[in-house]
């Protein structure tokens, strides 16, 4: 027996159909929130379908035929039936093909599901491994043992301050590297400038050469899509600033 | 086993299953109230349910 003891006698009309109006607005709600009732609601369809099989049951009035018959040619793209087909039977089979429909869609459906998904995974693997290696660049760049060895010609005696710039306009991305740099004076710092085909130099990223007189600069925000022309360096105040206020001490073409 | 089941219940089943009337136009067709209609439905078909069960 039901909780609901309020929707017992509906769910009884509700399975043979004879509930309308508002109660059957109410049910229905009631039913998507129920789990219990809509037990019992197939119970009481069960029971219903033994009324079909009941053979001291009269025969279907010309009314029901007509009420179903009514309802299947308010159906889109359903044929008027105009057979003497047993009604059960159309709707029998209007339900089973309505089911296939359903079972080829869901199964379709999954396949495209599932085969968005490798295509996911392999991408998320992919990612995975150029993550790891950029990772590991970063790594050995940032480490505290991190050596700089200068290589130089062998006749060349003293080391010459130099400085790498990579930068790819596409991906507005530059990574600087520059080694035997003078340590910059008090309250002073290194500032690296992009400079673009036209215009002003654009502020890309301060540093201060560390023991070793070794500088880096990675990823600085840059705005998107210039093309460089050259990069310079200037000695700044330390907080930055906007624009070169000091003679350029080192600068590089793109080569 | 309609047949075993007392006239009331099942002539408000066959007019609701067989001849497709709301509970409503059962009401109004037979005079009966509403409520004794929609209980006579419910216990016509648990009787049927008792009916299955037992044979």
């Amino acid at each position: 027996m039901t909780v609901h003891e309020q929707f017992g006698d509906d769910l009884a009309l509700y399975a043979l159909g004879a509930l309308s109006g508002e109660e059957k607005l109410a049910l229905e709600k009631h039913l998507q929130e129920c789990a219990s009732c809509r037990r019992e609601l197939e119970q009481l369809r069960g029971d219903a379908a033994l009324l079909a099989l009941s053979t001291s049951g009269p025969r279907p009035p010309a009314r029901s035929k007509a009420r179903l018959m009514d309802a299947i040619g308010k159906e889109p793209r359903t044929q008027p039936a105009r057979t003497r087909l047993n009604w059960w039977a159309i709707f029998g089979w209007t339900a089973a093909a309505a089911m296939l429909v359903f079972v080829i869609g869901v199964t379709r459906h999954n396949k495209r599901l599932s085969s968005t998904i490798s295509e996911l995974s392999s991408m998320v693997e992919k990612e995975r491994i150029s993550g790891d290696e950029a990772r590991r660049i970063a790594d050995i760049m940032h480490a505290p043992d991190a050596m700089p060895y200068e290589i130089l010609p062998v006749k060349m005696k003293m080391a010459m301050p130099t400085g790498k710039a990579i930068y790819s306009r596409d991906r507005s991305g530059l990574v600087f590297v520059a080694s035997n740099l003078q340590s910059a004076p008090a309250q002073k710092a290194y500032e690296l400038w992009l400079i673009p085909m036209k215009g002003a130099p654009i502020p890309a990223g301060m540093f201060k050469p560390d023991s070793h007189g070794m500088a880096m600069v990675m990823n600085p925000p840059l705005p998107a899509g210039v093309e460089a022309k050259a990069f310079a360096i200037t000695i700044e105040p330390e907080h930055g600033s906007s624009t070169p206020t000091s003679p350029i001490v080192m600068m590089g073409t793109g080569s | 086993m309609l047949s075993q089941m007392p006239v009331p219940q099942r002539s408000a089943l066959e007019m609701a299953y067989f001849e497709g009337y709301s509970h409503s136009e059962i009401a109004e067709k037979t005079g009966e109230p509403l409520g004794t209609i929609k209980t006579r439905i419910r216990a016509g078909l648990m009787l049927l349910r008792k009916a299955v069960q037992t044979t």
